[in-house]
């Protein structure tokens, strides 16, 4: 092992030898630009022995030269900012579009790395002679053509930022593409931006190739003008204009983390001052100190027959501690997943746009973090408790990260259904061949069907929409099968591989137990088997001809979903 | 409640950066080829104009790509190495500030310091001074794919016992080969048509089929240069849609993983 370390460090050490001889190579003339600009002589490339600003002033006093500077930074941001505002379209739309709209947006934004660019800028040049494009226009236009694809290249380097889910959830939520992009895109990639904007900018500030063909007037850019000075005067100018550029994006990296440093603290303080950590309960922190001193005195006195007052001291700031960093953190992290859970609750009833941005945010992921935080801390197998409208929205959350296979039982009459869960049957899920199966008698189902027919359709046509196949198990039956794996509810969901959720419709509690995954859990598997040995059982139900039809289950499709359970639970 | 497709039907938006491309890109670049299709014939295709120029470029365009991307990929290995420290963020530093102080400007350095050498106005300079424009580029595309690999998976080979030349070799090369394509491929279509570094660094020794192009526009004899530029972008372009087929191919590939 020490010998496979050694040869690592030393393979280590060749690269970075290599690496900082090709880093020297690269920042020699570098150097020699900033030691130029500062002794430089004039009319060939050499040194002098005297440091001094004169070329610096001589630069900055030099119309031709502000010209020129100011040329070049306004054909650099007008490009820029036109390319970036294409290459973030062309990148938020890709994120959408696979297939064709990828294909040939790639075709596209390649084309210009690839291309010579030396052809294209004779054939802008050309026809822009021919058609009277204004000098500056095909310039920029010049420039935003290149400037796209490198642009591009930046911005695909982040797509990991973004979690898919967030744009999925916010367009079912109702937001439009603008708010996306501004909400949800944009503060995720904005490191990104700024470096695609600087790239930009620096490409665009010393393009040449584009600029020496079409530029005739006296316009010129900066390269444009150290180009044709080649054959009159090589002196520091040009070294002056980039030391400055260079000390100018030194300078603006410098102010973003000094900027970025200022906000994260802001937030830091908000967050503090929201949630106070420490000490807020100090009753309940003083208690959990003297019940570990007493505890203390108490193995002391058995143990010794002596007590320390030290090591009681000890114990009480033992106490403190373990109340304020353990327990306090654990009550903080209850809160707020309850009060994330309330408050996108809250958004679906009433829509209330003040709670839209929030919703946005939190929907899915973060949701999915706070239960399984909650999970971790506090019910290692018990689960989340939560009442039935929350458990309705989380029900929705999952079918809304298409996930999609779920797996249900339901002692209800489907009738009972509308007058037990309002929203689920009006909202738009989607889902991937799951199946209900009812635990109801025949005679009750023809029943319903008979007396409560729209509620009966309306339950019966939303699991049609959504490839739900409805299935029935006798009552008695299923409950001599829940004995059996001595279950304590029958009605149950099941989510794809991660969360098994045990229904308690009947009032007074009002609560449904959600347990995270984990596929170690015996209680959990043990519903899933249930679930099984129920669609051993199970027959479909069909309305044909405004008929109610019980018919036996096809066997493929028993098999399949059998299968998939199976395979997902490891059963 | 609208549902995702018909709220992304309505956005026509899609199309404005690929139609940009197309109308200012694409283009001008076919309606030039259409206004000049006289002056390309069979014969300048056999016997092109300038042949030794059209040799001296592949030749320049080659070496540069091939050794530009061979320098570079240590130095990535090392940003990999090295990556979420600071030493990563460092190296990614020093490589982008010869970028900032202008091609122009680092030629004109290269001119000086090479004067202290046997060097000057020779085809190494000419060599020396392409790499040292084009290092910084493979770089970054080589980064690219290296910052797709996962540090658990060098954990992983070690676990399974390969040694550290195994591990680079079985692991870490062949998930950049990808970019590695990339980084010779940009580097090389983008050396064939410069022109600068020649002129500059070469004394006009070793001109390139840009430097051509450049001293016809420069005497505003554009239908000459664009006899020859039609030629070249005629070998250009059959080597690159092969190329890019092959690049489209892999992409597919990669896509569909």
């Amino acid at each position: 092992m020490a010998a496979d370390y050694k040869y690592g460090l030393s393979w280590k050490i060749a690269i970075s030898i290599f690496s900082f001889a090709i880093l020297c190579f690269l920042l020699i003339p570098v150097v020699y630009i900033i030691v130029w600009s500062f002794t430089g002589g004039s009319g060939v490339v050499t040194l002098t022995n005297h440091f001094s600003f004169h070329w610096f002033i001589k630069v900055y006093s030099d119309e031709s030269w502000l010209k020129a500077i100011t040329t070049s930074v306004f054909y650099a941001i007008s490009s820029t900012s036109i390319a970036l505002f294409l290459t973030l379209i062309y990148y938020y739309y890709s994120l959408w579009y696979r297939n064709y709209y990828q294909l040939v947006g790639y075709a596209m934004i390649v084309l210009p790395l690839f291309f010579p660019l030396l052809v294209y800028a004779l054939a802008l040049k050309m026809l822009s002679a021919r058609f009277l494009i204004p000098e500056p226009a095909s310039i920029i236009l010049g420039h935003i053509s290149i400037i796209i694809p490198i642009q591009y290249f930046i911005l695909e380097g982040s797509n990991e930022k973004i979690n898919k889910d967030w744009l999925h959830s916010s367009i079912v939520m109702g937001a439009k593409h603008s708010e996306i992009v501004r909400k949800v895109v944009i503060p995720n990639i904005a490191i990104s931006l700024a470096i695609a904007f600087a790239c930009g900018f620096l490409y665009s500030f010393d393009e040449i190739v584009i600029s020496n063909f079409i530029i005739d007037t006296g316009n010129s850019t900066v390269p444009k003008k150290i180009w044709l000075d080649i054959n009159r005067d090589i002196n520091p100018s040009s070294a002056v204009v980039y030391s400055t550029l260079l000390v100018s994006s030194l300078l603006s990296i410098l102010l973003i983390n000094l900027f970025l440093i200022i906000k994260s603290t802001k937030a830091m303080r908000k967050v503090k001052k929201r949630t106070p950590v420490i000490f807020q309960d100090i009753r309940s922190t003083i208690f959990t100190g003297v019940v570990l001193a007493m505890v203390d005195v108490i193995l002391e006195y058995y143990a010794y027959k002596h007590i320390a007052i030290w090591k009681v001291i000890i114990s009480f700031f033992v106490g403190v501690i373990l109340y304020e960093i353990l327990i306090r953190q654990i009550i903080l992290i209850y809160i707020w997943g309850k009060e994330i859970i309330d408050k996108i609750y809250v958004y679906r009833k009433a829509e209330h746009s003040k709670y839209r941005e929030l919703a946005i945010g939190l929907l899915s992921y973060k949701l999915d973090k706070s239960i399984s935080e909650l999970h971790d801390f506090f019910h290692q197998k018990e689960g989340v408790s939560v009442t039935i409208p929350e458990s309705e929205i989380l029900s929705e959350l999952l079918f809304e990260r298409n996930r999609g296979f779920y797996f249900g039982t339901d002692s209800n009459v489907p009738s009972k259904f509308k007058e037990l869960y309002p929203n689920y049957l009006i909202s738009s899920q989607q889902s991937k061949s799951s199946a209900r199966i009812l635990l109801c008698d025949k005679q009750e189902l023809i029943n319903d069907f008979t007396n409560n027919r729209t509620d009966f359709m309306e339950f019966y046509d939303w699991h049609i929409r959504h490839a739900v196949t409805i299935l029935t198990v006798n009552k008695i039956k299923a409950y001599a099968i829940k004995t059996t794996l001595q279950l304590i509810n029958s009605d149950i969901g099941i989510w794809d591989d991660d969360y098994v959720v045990i229904f308690k419709p009947e009032p007074p509690d009002k609560i449904h137990y959600w347990f995270k995954s984990h596929h170690t859990f015996e209680e959990t598997k043990s519903y899933v088997r249930f679930f099984l040995n129920l669609l051993n059982e199970a027959k479909q139900i069909k309305v044909v001809n405004n008929n109610l039809q019980i018919e036996s289950f096809n066997d493929n499709k028993k098999a399949e979903v059998n299968n998939k359970i199976k395979s997902l639970w490891n059963i | 409640m609208r549902s995702v497709k018909q709220n992304l039907s309505k956005s026509f938006l899609r199309f404005f950066p690929i139609l940009f491309l197309l109308i200012f890109f694409v283009m001008p670049i076919l309606l030039w080829i259409f206004l000049n299709q006289n002056l390309f014939s069979i014969h300048s295709l056999i016997h092109p104009p300038f042949f030794k120029q059209f040799w001296v470029t592949g030749l320049i365009a080659l070496i540069t790509a091939f050794s530009s991307v061979v320098l570079s990929y240590p130095v990535a290995l090392l940003w990999w190495v090295n990556k979420k420290t600071k030493w990563s963020v460092t190296i990614v530093f020093l490589v982008f500030v010869p970028i900032i102080l202008g091609l122009l400007t680092r030629n004109y350095a290269w001119i000086s310091i090479l004067s202290y050498t046997p060097f000057q106005y020779s085809f190494e300079a000419v060599i020396l001074v392409m790499l040292y424009i084009f290092i910084p580029f493979a770089f970054f595309i080589l980064i690219q794919g290296f910052g797709n690999i996962s540090n658990s998976t060098i954990e992983a080979a070690k676990t399974m016992g390969a040694n550290i030349f195994e591990s680079f070799r079985k692991v870490i090369f062949p998930q950049t080969l990808r970019h590695i394509n990339i980084a010779l491929f940009f580097v090389f279509a983008n050396s064939l048509c410069y022109y600068i570094t020649p002129a500059m660094i070469g004394g006009g020794k070793y001109d390139m089929i840009g430097n051509i192009i450049w001293k016809y526009v420069d005497k505003g004899l554009f239908a000459d240069a664009s006899n020859i530029s039609l030629t070249f972008i005629f070998y250009v372009l059959s080597i690159f849609t092969v190329v890019l087929l092959f690049f489209f191919m892999r992409r597919k590939k990669y896509l569909s993983r």
